[in-house]
């Protein structure tokens, strides 16, 4: 407990690396889809994890969650290796959100919300007074009081993605892990939606990694941004330095115009005459 | 959905193609043929033979009339059990569908038991029709239960699975109170080839080949179904006219290899996922392979069959199949890609009822009521009795340990039922796919055969130690895999298979076993004494108070494996946790009255259709709904044909089959 604990009360103070990816690749069926790759993600801050479809991204993210077993590398989160945590103990440190989340059904809001407290009290814990709290905390963060009583299968996309983000919030990990989270939302629930993330990510101080398609999304919401191509790391800044013509070109084999919102933000379009050829493998 | 278990290409476990699959195994069987038929006949008078038959000597007639029809039907039945079961997997989207799953073999078989009891008349019209008849019947009651072919593929085969075990239980029952008069039945069930002739080839030979044409036609409708009905239809798939089509061909083709040569079990189900495993991944490979490999496998199986001589009999080649097929499933499945299953999407609650512990106690006293019945309300020749309590030392002798061990053994299969059904999100789980019940009964087969004058200890004894052994197996086969769901149903389907065989085909060979097997098979609370009633009793209070402990993981398991290990649940260790609880308690309820099906079922999916969704209340539910059914089965079987009674594992089908049919035609 004491050790969990001790990660959020440093990480606000010190910026040790909260993950540390060194070597890492990913093989399925004799083919390399990842890596090797090293690199080190800094805490509490949001990383964008970017790329063309089949960049790897999705594979790094779910190889920092343990949802899958590198084949070669090694990852350290807070300076302990990933696989000699135990379960429950590692899911008090990094919350994970799969690109999509399952169907669900008849299960209530509330009741999945409360399933994140699960690696505090673990199969046979009690449900106290602690775990209460924090779900009511999640669920008045997120939004979602209204439909607390509602079958999740009942809610609209974007509905159903702030629940299952409560549900990571009453996880009460340091680190997030979310794939795509925006992929099936509208504009206006995109931004609400990494809005979100963002806030929590500084009122709880707490590092995300957010794997997003969008550039101009990463480049408004993330202090930093990874970009992945072929599996390999292609660069990594913060989103003055990844959102220029040159760099973008390199990323997604696409010439794009970069505009400076009077705001202060990055904004990217294609350029009119540029065709797309798909993202190069 | 339930799972999926295709391996891509890439991961494709054989290293061999599905072509030199089939050329092994035919080229095996030819071999075997050849050594037969020169036997009988010199290779060099083959021709004068073929064409001479008429005029000539016993040997050629056998070889023209019995032995090479006999090898024409192998591989045709095995072609056709392998395209069908291929179509069937297809179109419901299960891997555990095969010709049998939507009622076609127990169709039959009930036809061919009312007709030889007691419309003989009906057997004028030959065998085949008499059977063909039964299972497009049964076929029929499926589709009309679950409103045609528009429903989901999974209301399809529980509907299948329940009209299954109704008219299986009609059989049984007829089956144990006249089974001296039912030898050609039960030769019929265990699946044999012999032939006197051509015309069972030429009954299947034109079937086989339109049905393979229709599905070659259908192959691109059919490869559609894989993305999901919404996926086909918003590419303007006609599921509603496809699917019922690709249903019918095979089911039609089904019928008539049951009507032909009887239930070969294992080829339908198993040669789908075979062909796969070797590599045939696009549909239309497997549409080609299917049939080519199940011929093949068949072929060969009634080869060896034909080359040992069990006393003076042959093992019937449904037997053999099994005995082949069975262990080869055991070996590949290691191999299986460890694919992510699909979330449990299998339930579809109807409605959520806000107070389920309301209904629970309903339960309970609904369950009360049944107990009082059972031990108070009874029949003697003089009619019907209400024992008082001055009877108390009657009751407890003739009814206390029965209705304890009912009760005990209802309780112990619902809750194992809702465990794997909500571990491996498949709604069609039940406590035997673990293999523990088939591993029971191997026991008992294994007792019966080695030990004709068995007494109840060894009985006990020897029906615990082979689960015990079966569990070991099970676990060791799917330890790797953290105990994915499909290995172990897989795993357990291959086992029960092996054991359905092996007492089927002791039932057909008849002697003092087939007694004893059929009521041991049929779940009777017969042979229970106070001894093993408290035992049972025990380890259902013990199960009942420890399944709070499961209860956390029953409800995270169902969001899938990637949530549930997100949330720092050890997968491994909580699948295992689970696979063994489940064994326990299978065992415990099979040991005390025998393999049961019905009960571990059908339990959870009464909770869930009242409304109960979350796994405590479930668990409870299941329990309080498992252990009514034994009970009234246990006391209905008492009174129902008094002075005779009908076993309570029998009745539950028997009852609960109906009632559970008229449920789901309410509710779709």
């Amino acid at each position: 407990m004491t050790v969990c604990l001790s990660v959020r009360e440093a990480s606000g103070v010190c910026a040790a690396p909260c993950f540390k990816v060194e070597g890492v690749s990913c093989l399925v069926g004799g083919r390399q889809i990842l890596g090797p790759v090293s690199l080190a993600l800094k805490g509490p801050q949001v990383h964008g994890l970017i790329g063309h479809n089949g960049s790897g991204k999705s594979t790094l993210l779910k190889i920092l969650a343990r949802q899958q077993r590198p084949s070669h590398g090694s990852i350290l989160y807070d300076g302990v290796a990933l696989d000699r945590l135990d379960s429950r103990i590692f899911a008090r440190k990094v919350a994970y959100l799969p690109q999509q989340t399952p169907f669900a059904p008849g299960l209530l809001v509330k009741e999945l919300v409360a399933f994140g407290r699960y690696p505090w009290h673990g199969a046979l814990g009690r449900f106290g007074s602690d775990d209460r709290r924090k779900v009511d905390e999640a669920i008045e963060m997120t939004g979602i009081t209204a439909f607390v009583n509602r079958a999740v299968d009942t809610l609209s996309g974007g509905e159903r993605q702030r629940c299952w983000l409560a549900m990571l919030v009453a996880q009460d990990a340091d680190c997030l892990l979310l794939d795509e989270p925006i992929a099936a939302l509208d504009i206006a629930h995109q931004i609400e939606v990494l809005s979100l993330v963002r806030r929590l990510a500084k009122a709880r101080s707490i590092s995300v990694v957010v794997v997003l398609h969008d550039i101009n999304m990463a480049a408004r919401f993330c202090d930093e941004i990874v970009a992945l191509h072929s599996g390999k790391l292609l660069a990594q800044g913060g989103p003055s330095e990844i959102m220029t013509p040159d760099s973008l070109r390199r990323i997604y084999g696409i010439d794009m115009e970069v505009f400076r919102q009077p705001g202060g933000g990055f904004a990217a379009l294609p350029e009119p005459g540029a065709s797309g050829q798909g993202a190069p493998r | 959905m339930p799972v999926n278990i295709l391996p891509t290409r890439n991961d494709r476990v054989l290293r061999v193609s599905p072509g030199l699959l089939v050329l092994s195994m035919a080229g095996l069987a030819l071999l075997f043929s050849v050594r037969l038929l020169t036997g009988l006949v010199p290779i060099a008078e083959w021709p004068d033979a073929i064409w001479a038959a008429d005029g000539g000597d016993v040997p050629s007639l056998l070889f023209v009339y019995s032995h090479l029809p006999r090898i024409a039907i192998s591989i045709l039945a095995g072609a056709a059990l392998g395209l069908a079961g291929t179509l069937l997997q297809q179109v419901l989207r299960n891997p555990l569908a095969e010709p049998t799953t939507l009622g076609i073999s127990t169709g039959a078989q009930l036809a061919l038991v009312i007709a030889l009891l007691w419309q003989p008349w009906l057997l004028d019209h030959g065998r085949e029709t008499v059977a063909i008849a039964g299972a497009l019947l049964a076929a029929a009651a499926v589709f009309a239960v679950a409103r045609s072919g528009q429903s989901s593929p999974l209301s399809l085969v529980m509907a299948g699975l329940v009209v299954n075990m109704t008219l299986g239980a009609i059989s049984g029952v007829a089956v144990l109170y006249n089974h001296e008069y039912l030898s050609e039945l039960f030769v019929w069930q265990s699946g044999r080839l012999e032939q006197s002739g051509w015309s069972q080839v030429l009954f299947l030979a034109p079937r086989l080949v339109c049905a393979f044409i229709v599905s070659l036609l259908l192959t691109r409708p059919l490869a559609l179904m894989e993305l999901g009905d919404e996926g086909a239809q918003s590419l303007g798939l006609r599921m509603a006219g496809f699917r019922p089509v690709a249903l019918l061909v095979a089911v039609a083709l089904s019928a008539s290899v049951v009507a032909a040569v009887g239930v070969i079990a294992f080829v339908g189900l198993a040669v789908p996922t075979l062909v796969s495993l070797a590599g045939a991944r696009r549909l239309k490979e497997r549409l080609l392979w299917a049939p080519a490999f199940g011929g093949s496998l068949l072929w060969l199986a009634d080869q060896l069959v034909q080359q040992v001589a069990i006393g003076n009999t042959t093992l019937p080649t449904g037997v053999a199949t099994a005995l082949l097929g069975a262990p080869l499933l055991l070996v590949l499945l290691p191999g299986l890609r460890n694919a992510a299953a699909p979330p449990a999407v299998s339930f579809a609650a109807a409605r959520r009822l806000d107070r389920p512990w309301l209904a629970v106690s309903m339960g309970l006293a609904v369950l009360g009521l049944a107990l009082l019945g059972a031990l108070a309300v009874g029949k003697t020749m003089g009619g019907w009795t209400v024992a008082g309590v001055d009877a108390a030392d009657f009751v407890a002798r003739w009814r206390g340990a029965r209705v304890l061990a009912a009760l005990s053994a209802g309780t112990l299969l619902g809750l194992a039922g809702t465990m794997i059904q909500r571990m491996t999100g498949n709604a069609l789980a039940s406590p035997e796919i673990l293999g523990i019940s088939s591993g029971a009964s191997l026991g008992a087969i294994a007792l019966t055969v080695v030990l004709p004058g068995f007494g109840l200890a060894s009985l006990t004894a020897a029906t615990t130690a082979s689960a015990g052994l079966s569990l070991i197996i099970m676990l060791a086969v799917s330890r790797t895999t953290e105990f994915s769901p499909q290995r172990l149903i897989l795993a357990g389907v291959a086992l029960g298979t092996i054991v359905a065989a092996l007492s089927e085909m002791l039932i057909a060979t008849g002697g003092s076993s087939r007694t004893f097997l059929l009521s041991w098979m049929s779940g009777s609370t017969y042979r229970v004494t106070w001894d093993t009633a408290i035992a049972a009793a025990c380890i259902a209070t013990v199960s009942l108070f420890a399944s709070p402990l499961f209860a956390r993981w029953l409800d995270v398991l169902p969001l899938g494996e990637s949530s549930a290990r997100s949330l720092g649940m050890n997968i491994g260790q909580a699948r295992g946790c689970i696979a063994v609880a489940c064994a326990l308690m299978t065992a415990g309820a099979t040991i005390v009255i025998g393999p049961l099906s019905f009960v571990g079922l059908v339990a959870p999916h009464l909770a869930r259709a009242v409304g109960i969704s979350r796994a405590l209340p479930h668990l409870v539910a299941a329990a309080i709904a498992g252990s009514t059914i034994m009970v009234l089965a246990d006391w209905l079987g008492r009174l129902l044909i008094f002075p005779w009674q009908i076993p309570a594992g029998l009745l539950a089908a028997l009852v609960g089959g109906p009632y559970f049919l008229v449920l789901m035609w309410r509710r779709a």
